[in-house]
């Protein structure tokens, strides 16, 4: 990815519409809270590796389930230490420990599939085909395209930082907080408040002041395969279900 | 030509937007930069969150300014990380509480009242946030509990940030870059 460009790849995720991406998972988001069945978390976790796999992303899916096996075995030593304190708190069985971490592991999965698949011009646009209300869409557009031109403010006042007294060391967040407020918030808040007034001035003469209705330029059209992985995450649901219901 | 006229000005709206994202960068960055579950970068991160929140309601004075801010920081991580949808009605519930709080104890003209209705949208922020943490880790208390000492220290930077965020907003009003 460099800049605004985004490559997904040559792979079915990035064929998906992003609505049907973004209904899947926030409907997976809302059911995962209900299964607390072994078999029906494995089965969800098995499919969302499935899902987000085509992606090749591998060194980020590591790095998400290293974070979630850490706090699994930090969960462990802990919950042995509140053992040694007192019974009721001490280690229940370790599948039950792991219940949450599969839950957290599969949401991962669906959120980087996601978005990674769809980048920013391709969420942006899903906001305007949601005909949303001009309060909601205006900002939201503000935060997806203006994220860049923060993070390269955030750079400046970096570089400036670097003229003036060498290279900034972030630990000085921690050892001296009031000098890193004063050299790093400070300025990126004037920066932000400033961009704002620019940023609105521009949106008006620009037309996007949602005054008028947008449309979007490049839709996203429906195809066959959105219709599959509606049905295919339909089946996913009432398996799951099943297997929930089995065990009450 | 007859101008259609809307209770949020473009600018404003701009200005929440630009705050949603400038917090979601600053804490972020924050985090990284103190390893995540460090006691301090948690508190920094918080004096940050709750500092820049004073300044965007001393910047946009109008009810629903909260309301609005955290449903556009509830869209954006529904967005890119599709969860939140639960988190989100209670949220806008506590949004519109503190909105009401700052308007019946003197206004959005009046700082004490915009910090009294920072600190209750904190509590009620974290408070909630627990609640659905305690939905999806109900299995596994001791995971709450690590939750709840971690969102009390996160808290004292949130009690910090009241104070910091206060003498900001101050300092811009002061420099004409907040128009009072």
């Amino acid at each position: 990815m460099t800049g605004m460009q985004f490559h997904a790849g040559d792979n079915y995720l990035s064929k998906l519409n992003t609505l049907t991406k973004l209904t899947i998972t926030l409907f997976f988001s809302v059911l995962i809270v209900f299964v607390k069945n072994e078999t029906a978390l494995f089965i969800l976790f098995g499919a969302s590796v499935f899902y987000v796999a085509p992606l090749k992303r591998w060194k980020a899916m590591v790095i998400g389930y290293g974070i979630i096996l850490f706090m699994y075995l930090s969960s462990i030593l802990f919950s042995a230490l509140l053992g040694l304190i007192a019974d009721r708190f001490g280690a229940k069985e370790n599948f039950q420990m792991l219940v949450p971490f599969l839950r957290v592991s599969f949401m991962i999965n669906l959120s980087l599939a996601l978005t990674l698949s769809s980048g920013v011009r391709r969420l942006t646009n899903v906001l305007k085909t949601l005909k949303l209300p001009r309060f909601i869409f205006l900002p939201t557009i503000v935060v997806f395209r203006f994220v860049p031109s923060f993070m390269n403010d955030i750079k400046q006042i970096h570089q400036n930082i670097k003229l003036r007294m060498g290279n900034p060391n972030l630990g000085m967040m921690i050892t001296r907080p009031r000098l890193f407020i004063r050299l790093m918030i400070v300025p990126a808040v004037v920066r932000a408040l400033r961009s704002a007034e620019e940023l609105s001035v521009a949106a008006e003469l620009k037309g996007i002041d949602g005054v008028d209705n947008m449309i979007n330029s490049t839709p996203e059209l429906w195809s066959w395969r959105d219709t599959v992985a509606f049905s295919l995450s339909l089946v996913l649901a009432a398996t799951v279900l099943y297997f929930s219901m089995e065990a009450v | 030509m007859k101008t259609k006229k809307f209770y949020w000005e473009t600018r404003e709206l701009v200005i929440i937007g630009s705050f949603a994202a400038l917090i979601k960068i600053i804490s972020f960055l924050v985090s990284i930069a103190g390893g995540g579950m460090n006691p301090l970068a948690l508190i920094a991160k918080n004096v940050v969150a709750t500092s820049l929140l004073i300044i965007l309601i001393s910047s946009v004075r109008k009810f629903g300014v909260l309301t609005l801010y955290v449903a556009i920081s509830g869209i954006i991580i529904m967005l890119t990380m599709g969860r939140g949808m639960m988190l989100l009605p209670g949220l806008l519930i506590a949004g519109i509480l503190c909105e009401l709080i700052i308007k019946f104890t003197g206004g959005y003209k009046s700082t004490r009242a915009i910090i009294m209705g920072v600190f209750f949208f904190d509590i009620l922020f974290r408070v909630i946030s627990l609640v659905l943490g305690f939905l999806f880790t109900r299995e596994n208390p001791q995971l709450m509990i690590m939750a709840v000492v971690v969102v009390s220290i996160g808290y004292v930077g949130c009690l910090i940030g009241l104070g910091v965020g206060s003498a900001f907003a101050k300092e811009l009003k002061h420099a004409g870059i907040i128009k009072v």
